[in-house]
């Protein structure tokens, strides 16, 4: 059994402070937006592709602004107890656990929630009162109404590319957030990220990002997504390992691309094409 | 993947979607089938739509011909006159043009320079004859680095090259310029050259012929493939051969078959005649049984490849539409396969305080709403016979997908049928049944009848929304208009008479508790289509996205 720390006894939240910077390169005016959108306590909604950097985005700002991060990935099967909390038995009976959104509410934290479209839109709902001007959250369960704490603030990511019949926000969800839009930053931007994260030559960062380019224009069409700047560093950092950049592109990118043994074999080509 | 119907060039998906991530280039393949020994690749861009004959050959050429086509495509200009340019200094041209687009896309895309190499096997062993020399110099001009030793290829390689290593012959007219000047040069070496003996080198390079205009005065090229490029323009279907007897675009809908056309539209038997009342925003009354609707079926034609791709595009539906109800919902049952952890702990506290636990310990099967009954309504009139950026008639992405998305919602437990309509004056406006309630998607006889659905007419929208609500017997009936345009009809010539009427036609429907809702398809929805419709319910969306739209709009609906 772990033995608690003092401090971590005396913060509730001491697991979910950010001590490291995370490394971001702003590519417009997304910091200063985050800032006035935290300043008035307005909630966000980050939407862009997969692995563009939303996520690492809203980690530098916690850490930015000092705030705890507590990041809840969401999916179809999350129900309410899962966010806001439930009751426990131990051997003295029932016992409260906060769920992470209760305890980011009661403690003053960001919470985040990577991906909001996938949960099912019941648990959609709860954040709502927590959004508008009332920043509350009744516990049922408890009976209590809980106040958030001034520090609190809700952020969510979503993704509107590939999600289809059963995954889109309703309007009266949407509507409470105030949103930045990403994208995958332009190339020269795209590849000073792809260095300094795998550590790559800048040649070798070129030709990942011309690549990548190259599959994004086969986004919505043969393939649901291209490669996201996550791939092109799991490529880089395979590379700096020593691997041949083709084997690394194949490993990283192509293979996790498409199930489609066709489009596996158009990607391999376009593989060679792009990377020496 | 079932057999494609690429046929024509086994292999051709892959190296299609190669050449569209690469370039953004999407020619026709097809095979070519010649008896020549040394055969070489020939593209076409007399069309609208590029084409590329490969010859059968091993993966790696096919690649490296397929290639190098889409660099002339990407970077080449249009094709330039013959004029005063004798045959030396065409060719000559022709090698200064490969090298330049060649050098040009291994400047964007480095790793070509690997897959056109092995070819480039040309040195001094080869010979000082002309023809030796041209192979030579695509050799030096290839590669800046190979050491040739021939004075006039290193005095080529100064002009081609700029002192910085750049491209010194960048336009069309220096390009002219140089091979003029070099074919004298030659002409001085008296070297002699025999153009109907030549043949382009290294391999992987075609013809070239697309660089110049078409000349009525010179006798046919060896291959005679223009007859065919007419029809270039063609369907995506289909990167076969198609017949060179294909009717022009305005008559045809579908690329799945050969024939067919105007004089057919109206040919088959109608399944029965109704009349409907019209909304005459003049008077401001309907005028009663004004339009005749005549419901019918579309003939029906082949459909195999039709099949084939819609089979191979469903598998690249998003796996979430796909995934059909059945799996554990968040309601509670007596009797279920998974347990509900909620109810467990309740049923644990309940039991410790000595209250009476939930009985309902299990996760219900599948949410409990049903189907919707869906009908998607195409416009077929004349319009859409317009190709689409793919070179598609729109119709065809209409029909697509419409059938792909009645497939994935018919997987959700939705009732679906698919219809289309044009008009030809309030006395035949034609309702055409393309699949039913009881068909599936995808049968052979659905494909076939889509497949022969045709673009022709007008665009009555007011009096196929009344038919199709008056149809609409099933649980929460939608009605969904694919259309690319406003309401049109050649008897009618005030603008805003038929948009009033369709406004009425939406009322008169959800006054009956049918749901209209309309995808337009194009950059925008028109002012007047959207505010005929309910709000929110006139939606636009890109042709190769309207599945998509069509799944979204429906779960909003």
């Amino acid at each position: 059994m772990k033995v608690r720390e003092p401090a971590e006894l005396a913060d509730p939240l001491h697991d979910w402070r950010i001590r490291e910077e995370p490394w971001y390169a702003p590519v417009g005016g997304e910091v200063a937006a985050f800032e006035a959108a935290h300043a008035r306590g307005l909630p966000l909604m980050l939407k862009g592709p997969t692995g563009c950097g939303k996520t690492r985005f809203v980690e530098h700002m916690a850490w930015r602004l000092g705030l705890p991060l507590i990041t809840v990935a969401c999916h179809e099967d999350l129900s309410a107890g899962d966010l806001i909390g439930r009751f426990l038995l131990d051997a003295d009976g029932t016992r409260w656990q906060d769920g992470p959104l209760t305890r980011a509410v009661r403690h003053g934290a960001i919470c985040y929630l990577d991906e909001l479209v996938e949960a099912r839109a019941d648990t959609t709902v709860l954040i709502h009162p927590l959004t508008d001007a009332r920043r509350q959250l009744p516990l049922a369960a408890t009976g209590e109404l809980l106040h958030a704490h001034p520090d609190f603030r809700l952020v969510v990511s979503y993704n509107p590319g590939y999600h289809g019949v059963h995954k889109t926000l309703k309007a009266s969800t949407r509507q409470r957030f105030t949103a930045l839009e990403f994208g995958y930053p332009d190339a020269a931007r795209e590849a000073a990220v792809v260095m300094h994260e795998s550590g790559v030559e800048a040649a070798t960062a070129q030709q990942l990002v011309t690549l990548a380019e190259r599959t994004r224009r086969l986004a919505g069409d043969e393939l649901d997504e291209g490669a996201s700047t996550r791939m092109l560093i799991h490529a880089g950092l395979l590379i700096a390992e020593g691997l041949a950049p083709r084997a690394a592109c194949l490993q990283a990118i192509a293979v996790p691309l498409s199930d489609d043994p066709e489009v596996g074999q158009a990607l391999a080509a376009m593989l060679d094409a792009c990377i020496v | 993947m079932p057999a494609s119907s690429e046929a024509a060039q086994p292999g051709g998906r892959p190296l299609r979607i190669y050449l569209d991530a690469l370039w953004s280039v999407q020619p026709r393949l097809t095979a070519l089938a010649t008896a020549d020994e040394r055969p070489r690749a020939i593209l076409s861009r007399a069309g609208l739509r590029p084409v590329l004959h490969l010859p059968p050959d091993d993966a790696r050429l096919t690649r490296a011909r397929a290639a190098h086509a889409a660099a002339h495509l990407a970077y080449g200009g249009p094709p330039q006159p013959r004029a005063k340019l004798k045959p030396i200094q065409r060719v000559l041209l022709e090698t200064l043009e490969d090298a330049r687009v060649d050098w040009l896309a291994m400047q964007d895309l480095p790793g070509l320079r690997t897959l056109w190499a092995p070819f480039h096997v040309a040195g001094p062993d080869d010979g000082n004859g002309f023809d030796a020399l041209l192979v030579r110099l695509a050799h030096a001009l290839f590669d800046p680095a190979h050491a040739d030793g021939h004075a006039w290829i290193a005095k080529v390689r100064r002009l081609f090259f700029a002192a910085d290593g750049t491209l010194a012959l960048d336009t069309p007219q220096r390009l002219r310029e140089a091979a003029s000047l070099l074919g004298n040069d030659i002409g001085q070496m008296r070297l002699n050259f025999n153009a109907a003996g030549w043949r382009v080198e290294p391999a992987y390079r075609d013809d070239n012929h697309h660089l110049w205009i078409a000349d009525d005065s010179l006798p046919p090229s060896a291959t005679p493939l223009e007859r065919e490029d007419a029809d270039s323009h063609g369907s995506g279907d289909d990167d076969n051969e198609v017949p060179a007897d294909r009717p022009p675009p305005q008559a045809t809908g579908g690329a799945d078959q050969g024939e067919g056309g105007a004089t057919a539209l109206w040919s088959e038997a109608p399944l029965r005649m109704l009349k409907y009342p019209e909304w005459d925003r003049l008077i401001a009354r309907l005028r009663p049984d004004w339009c005749t609707v005549i419901e019918s079926r579309p003939l029906e034609v082949d459909a195999t490849a039709l099949r084939t791709r819609l089979q191979a595009q469903i598998r690249r539906l998003p796996a979430a539409q796909r995934r059909s109800a059945g799996r554990p919902g968040s309601g509670r049952e007596r009797d279920g396969e998974v347990l509900h952890t909620e109810a467990l702990i309740e049923a644990g506290i309940a039991l410790r305080t000595r209250t009476r636990p939930p009985s309902r310990l299990f996760r219900a099967a599948r949410p409990t709403d049903s189907g919707r009954d869906v009908l998607l309504l195409i416009d077929a009139s004349a319009s859409t016979a317009q190709p689409c950026a793919d070179g598609r008639p729109l119709l065809e992405h209409l029909r697509d997908a419409a059938l792909l998305a009645a497939h994935a919602l018919e997987g959700d437990g939705h009732i679906v049928r698919v219809w289309a309509f044009a008009s030809d004056t309030r006395h035949r406006v034609r309702v055409q049944h393309l699949k039913d309630e009881h068909d599936g998607a995808l049968d052979m006889r659905v494909c076939a009848r889509a497949a022969g659905l045709r673009s022709h007419g007008s665009t009555r929208i007011g009096a196929a929304l009344r038919h199709a609500a008056a149809h609409a017997p099933g649980e929460r009936p939608l009605i969904v208009l694919l259309t690319d345009g406003e309401p049109h009809d050649i008897d009618v010539h005030d603008p805003r008479y038929l948009l009033e009427d369709v406004k009425q036609a939406v009322g008169e429907a959800r006054r009956a508790g049918v749901t209209t809702q309309c995808v337009h398809v194009g950059p925008a929805a028109p002012a007047g289509l959207r505010s005929v419709f309910d709000a929110g319910r006139c939606i636009a969306a890109d042709p190769r996205r309207i599945v998509d739209v069509l799944l979204c709009g429906l779960q909003r609906g």
